[in-house]
């Protein structure tokens, strides 16, 4: 096959790019060569619906052993006891915990947008704001600042099915603990979406939010510095309330 | 009461969530991302790792004060993490005045809504400056200090072609001194 002249020279003008600015985007981050050498490879090959050990497809064995190996150290790096590392990106994570914890219609209680909250945290233009009923808690004027016991009375009062937290454009940190006691008042499931610190967190420089909220996901080429993608954990697995 | 298997038994949150994920919302893994994913978190569990992750903190509370020191409005007074939000009302821009005058300098930051914000979503009132990158080259306190400086400069003249160029050339010299991806 001919060599693809045309975009390979495209992406040596980004790495120019890349290599001559500034980058301050709060989103983004230089991956590691390993990292990106892994993505260049002929594990691109392989089809592997299914999980490690229960596939839907022949010839797994080695793709097991590598999703496993991503499965068992991202549980080692956030202290979880369960993890699925295969979701696309951060907003395909959030949709797959959506799909599996409500009903279309249900309520749900997000971070306004508008305030640094994420699309895919009820945003009318998103399948979260079009699929679910979603209402929202912001900063205080004043401050700046969440006020956690405001969200515990916006909680007692809406009665959502799921309350998100996490941000694309907070600077400061998040009491879990308050915002299990809102889910807790309203029979909610909590999820952290820690896209944005979750290598802070990892590494203990944050509070942590695997032991106080139901399920967390985030994406992995943040603060994370990995790859662009998603996935889920949890802290402690327990029986699903519904049906 | 709970959602159960075929043969009766109750299914674990786990259990739902991976069906949330395939076949819920998503076909085939991509396997050669998942195999990436392993190696970003076996980074993560380094040293090496650790004290990136303490820079990137600590540039991005200098990048706070160092933008108070000059007048900025830091959203809620300062940062807990890895990003500042910026309220530029005070400077008399927008965030999309901003985005355009950094770009031609180098610099790229985006445009954000602050609280409150009187600007619609795509011109904004702010910006959100994050350090997690620029401390993957290397960048400590002192350099994020001379990045505040070079935004500063650029956004005096956001609409000075000429002075937004001289502002580049220095923004190139300064990240020549942090190597990125050489071969």
């Amino acid at each position: 096959m001919k060599r693809d002249k045309l975009v390979f020279e495209l992406i040596e003008k980004e790495k120019k790019r890349q290599q001559n600015g500034i980058e301050l985007i709060a989103s983004e981050n230089f991956a590691s060569k390993q990292v990106i050498k892994a993505m260049g490879t002929v594990l691109t090959n392989k089809y592997a619906e299914g999980l490690p050990g229960k596939r839907y497809y022949g010839g797994c064995e080695v793709v097991d052993e590598i999703e496993q190996l991503a499965i068992d150290r991202v549980k080692e790096l956030f202290n979880a006891s369960w993890a699925n590392v295969q979701p696309h990106s951060g907003a395909q994570a959030n949709a797959a915990v959506m799909l599996a914890c409500l009903k279309p219609g249900d309520k749900i209680l997000g971070f306004d947008l508008s305030h640094g909250g994420h699309l895919t945290h009820g945003s009318p233009v998103n399948f979260s704001g079009k699929l679910y009923q979603p209402v929202f808690y912001g900063v205080e004027k004043e401050t700046g600042l969440i006020d956690f016991n405001n969200v515990i009375k916006i909680a007692e009062r809406e009665k959502p099915k799921m309350i998100i937290c996490g941000a694309s454009a907070y600077s400061r940190d998040w009491d879990y603990l308050k915002l299990r006691e809102a889910a807790d008042s309203v029979g909610a499931i909590l999820l952290a979406d820690i896209a944005h610190p979750a290598g802070l967190i990892a590494r203990g420089l944050l509070n942590d939010p695997i032991e106080h909220c139901h399920v967390v996901t985030t994406t992995t080429h943040k603060t994370l510095r990995g790859p662009r993608g998603g996935l889920i954990m949890i802290g402690k697995n327990f029986d699903n309330p519904w049906g | 009461m709970g959602i159960k298997t075929q043969k009766g038994e109750l299914r674990k949150i786990s259990s739902l969530l991976d069906s949330g994920v395939f076949p819920g919302t998503q076909g085939g893994p991509l396997e050669h991302v998942i195999a990436a994913k392993a190696i970003a978190f076996g980074e993560a569990l380094s040293d090496d790792y650790l004290h990136y992750i303490v820079q990137v903190a600590k540039n991005s509370k200098a990048m706070a004060e160092a933008f108070m020191e000059r007048g900025y409005k830091v959203i809620s007074g300062g940062t807990d993490n890895h990003l500042n939000l910026i309220d530029l009302r005070s400077k008399k821009l927008t965030g999309k005045q901003a985005e355009e005058a950094l770009i031609q300098a180098d610099i790229t930051i985006n445009k954000n809504m602050v609280p409150f914000d009187t600007q619609s979503p795509m011109v904004t009132s702010g910006m959100r400056l994050g350090t997690p990158a620029m401390t993957t080259r290397g960048i400590k306190e002192k350099d994020v200090v001379k990045i505040v400086d070079l935004i500063d400069e650029a956004l005096q003249k956001p609409d000075n072609g000429k002075h937004l160029k001289a502002v580049r050339k220095k923004v190139n010299k300064l990240v020549s001194k942090f190597p990125l991806y050489e071969d």
